[in-house]
């Protein structure tokens, strides 16, 4: 039994040691972080202006309750398990109670910080929309504390349930209610019915069924990896992460557009990073997600000169996470072996980020256009984006081989 | 005289100074040769492997192909061989026929030779239904497959094949045997190291035996079996009983 706890406490404190080591590479990483700390600042400065021009009739409460609802439905346990515990650990299930109970509060303690931070940003948001006492949102924010809580259990108790969508809308659906309930300043007689609902239906659905049912361990540990995998994905944007499971989608769809045009040594590089963008990690995803968030921003957030900056920051930010492409490792007995200069994997690799950039500065410069119709601005966006994109791939990722090669030798 | 396709030179090596693994080790390989590069685990069969592609550096000694040093001219180098390891490595992210395409880019075969060979090697190993597969949904023999494929597309001049019948299924096997067979005809040398004695011994047209980072014997079967003193033993009992310490070699 002490052994067990043991052996929580350890993988807890190592998995604490190995993510401050991250974050330290990562508050390193000063060119990121300064563009971290202007977009909290500009995001600030918009926060309160856009606070300022809400409309009376403006539906605030709704936004805090679908913004809660989604930070509060879902809740991952982390257990720290590992793939070998399936064959070593499993004998012992029966005594793992409080490992697992450990694993919950940790959980309920580490999506508790999250949803506090939220909290607070949403405050000016409440009591502008609202007009409510500070009492009463410190009422929501213990509701939402709660409902996190509830939902963790509940969670817990559906990792012996085969079926549980229908579980996880129930869930869903009551802690909507709940919180509607409490960020709408409703009475207290509909919040604490709602609780009493909720407290029932734990009792006679999850309970109950979860007695009945085994306890799946594929899932747990994939959920372990899933969000392990997520903070090193999130770390690999800054660092490169060796241990970083590579996953892929075929996405043939795409891939259809970009086939091998010749049996040149020029095309080896060219269709292994194309396809390894496309495919590989989320390479693919992150660019589609930058380039989207990117023109929402540009159009809506029109600000004149400031746009210029907005696209230059899109552009090197997008770099910066494309980056790591570089360094996806290739399988030695393969790419290792073939009879092809390295000249040419880094032309490929040059070739195609200067692509991939200068796409998405005129994506941005053309979102930019429709929202003020400026034929010159039209020109200075593009300018500041391909300026951006050029100076990135010819100048920082240049550099970044010669300091590769000068260390190699 | 004929240059063989590799040669290797009182290669000494390994991975640290201070304890290497292989000891003035010397032995060359002909065009036309299948030459068998056996010892127990740990005798340093990988690491010699390693060093002929150039995954390792020699302490002292050289490692020549087709005359030239990898350090003299790695494109050429690595234009004339190809190599099955012994655990296959694929690239997660590509599908069967990708990973054919990439080795003929590499090797700048052109279309035509490239559609000929590809599909004699499918047929041969029956992927040909799994082309458009990702790696994920192969098992280790299929793994084990693609990276023979990628070897045998390209035909180089040396194949330096590792350990390559573990997990391969009986027709894999026998396919693999018929092409190495076939490539030492059109005068390929190819230096396999196995496990498998019985099916070396059918095969390899020499041997090379292995023992703590030196060669301790090195030849034909005749020539073995005269050293060991035995007219009619077969590899698998003469390697067995030096392995043990049973015998020794005649010097």
């Amino acid at each position: 039994m002490e052994a067990i706890n043991q052996l929580w406490r350890s993988r807890c404190s190592e998995n604490f040691r190995r993510q401050l080591r991250y974050w330290n590479l990562i508050g390193k990483n000063s060119g990121l972080m300064f563009f971290v700390y202007a977009m909290i600042l500009a995001g600030a400065f918009y926060y309160k202006k856009w606070l300022d021009s809400l409309p009376a009739h403006f539906p605030g409460g709704l936004l805090l309750t679908l913004l809660f609802t989604l930070l509060v439905v879902p809740s991952p346990i982390r257990t720290f398990l590992q793939r070998a515990d399936c064959v070593f650990l499993l004998p012992a299930e029966s005594e793992l109670n409080s490992y697992f109970v450990k694993s919950c509060l940790y959980s309920f303690a580490m999506q508790s910080l999250l949803l506090s931070v939220f909290l607070i940003i949403s405050a000016p948001l409440y009591f502008q929309q609202s007009g409510n006492s500070e009492t009463a949102y410190l009422i929501a924010a213990l509701a939402i504390f709660a409902a996190k809580g509830w939902n963790i259990y509940c969670h817990w108790r559906e990792q012996r349930i085969d079926e549980t969508k229908p579980l996880i809308i129930l869930r869903t659906f009551l802690s909507f209610l709940l919180l509607f309930a409490v960020l709408n300043g409703m009475r207290w007689v509909a919040y604490l019915s709602c609780a009493a609902v909720m407290l029932v239906i734990s009792f006679l659905l999850f309970e109950k069924q979860a007695a009945r049912g085994l306890l799946s361990w594929e899932r747990l540990i994939a959920m372990e990896t899933r969000q392990e995998m997520k903070f090193l994905r999130f770390a690999n944007l800054f660092t490169d992460v060796p241990k970083l499971r590579r996953h892929v989608r075929p996405r043939i769809w795409l891939t259809r557009f970009v086939p091998a045009r010749g049996f040149d040594r020029n095309e080896v590089y060219r269709q292994l990073f194309l396809k390894t963008f496309i495919r590989a990690d989320d390479y693919f995803g992150i660019y589609c997600r930058l380039n989207i968030i990117g023109c929402l921003t540009v159009y809506f957030v029109s600000m004149g000169i400031w746009t210029l900056f907005l696209i230059a920051s899109l552009v090197y930010l997008t770099g910066l996470q494309l980056l790591p492409l570089w360094r996806y490792s290739f399988p030695q007995a393969l790419e290792g072996m073939y009879p092809v200069k390295k000249v040419y994997k880094k032309k490929a690799f040059t070739r195609l980020m200067a692509g991939l950039l200068a796409a998405e500065s005129v994506l941005l410069s053309i979102s930019g256009l429709l929202a003020d119709c400026s034929l010159l601005n039209l020109l200075l966006y593009l300018i500041s984006g391909l300026g951006v994109s050029f100076v990135f791939v010819f100048g920082y990722v240049r550099h970044l081989f010669e300091k590769e090669g000068t260390q190699r030798s | 005289m004929v240059v063989p396709i590799l040669s290797v030179n009182q290669l000494s090596g390994g991975y640290s100074r201070q304890r290497p693994v292989l000891h003035d080790v010397s032995f060359d390989i002909k065009s036309g040769e299948l030459v068998g590069l056996v010892g127990l685990n740990g005798a340093g069969k990988s690491t010699t492997i390693k060093h002929i592609l150039g995954l390792l550096e020699p302490f002292s000694g050289e490692v020549r192909i087709d005359g030239r040093t990898l350090k003299e001219d790695q494109q050429a180098c690595r234009q004339k061989m190809a190599y099955v390891p012994e655990l296959p490595e694929l690239y997660e992210q590509m599908t069967l026929e990708e990973h054919l395409q990439l080795t003929a880019m590499a090797y700048h075969l052109d279309r035509q030779t490239y559609q000929e060979r590809s599909k004699q090697l499918l047929d041969l190993f029956h992927m040909e239904k799994r082309l458009h597969w990702f790696p994920v949904h192969f098992s280790k023999g299929m793994r084990q497959k693609v990276m023979i494929m990628c070897a045998f597309l390209a035909h180089p001049a040396l194949y330096i094949v590792d350990e390559p019948f573990v997990g391969l299924d009986p027709l894999g096997i026998q396919s693999l045997l018929d092409l190495m067979v076939a490539m030492k005809k059109e005068g390929a040398g190819i230096l396999m190291s196995t496990h498998i004695l019985s099916t070396a011994e059918q095969y390899c047209d020499r041997f090379i035996i292995l023992q703590d980072g030196q060669i301790v014997v090195q030849g034909t079967m005749e020539e073995i079996r005269e050293k060991f003193g035995q007219k009619d033993a077969s590899l698998h009992e003469i390697y067995l009983a030096v392995a043990r310490g049973e015998n020794e070699w005649k010097q």
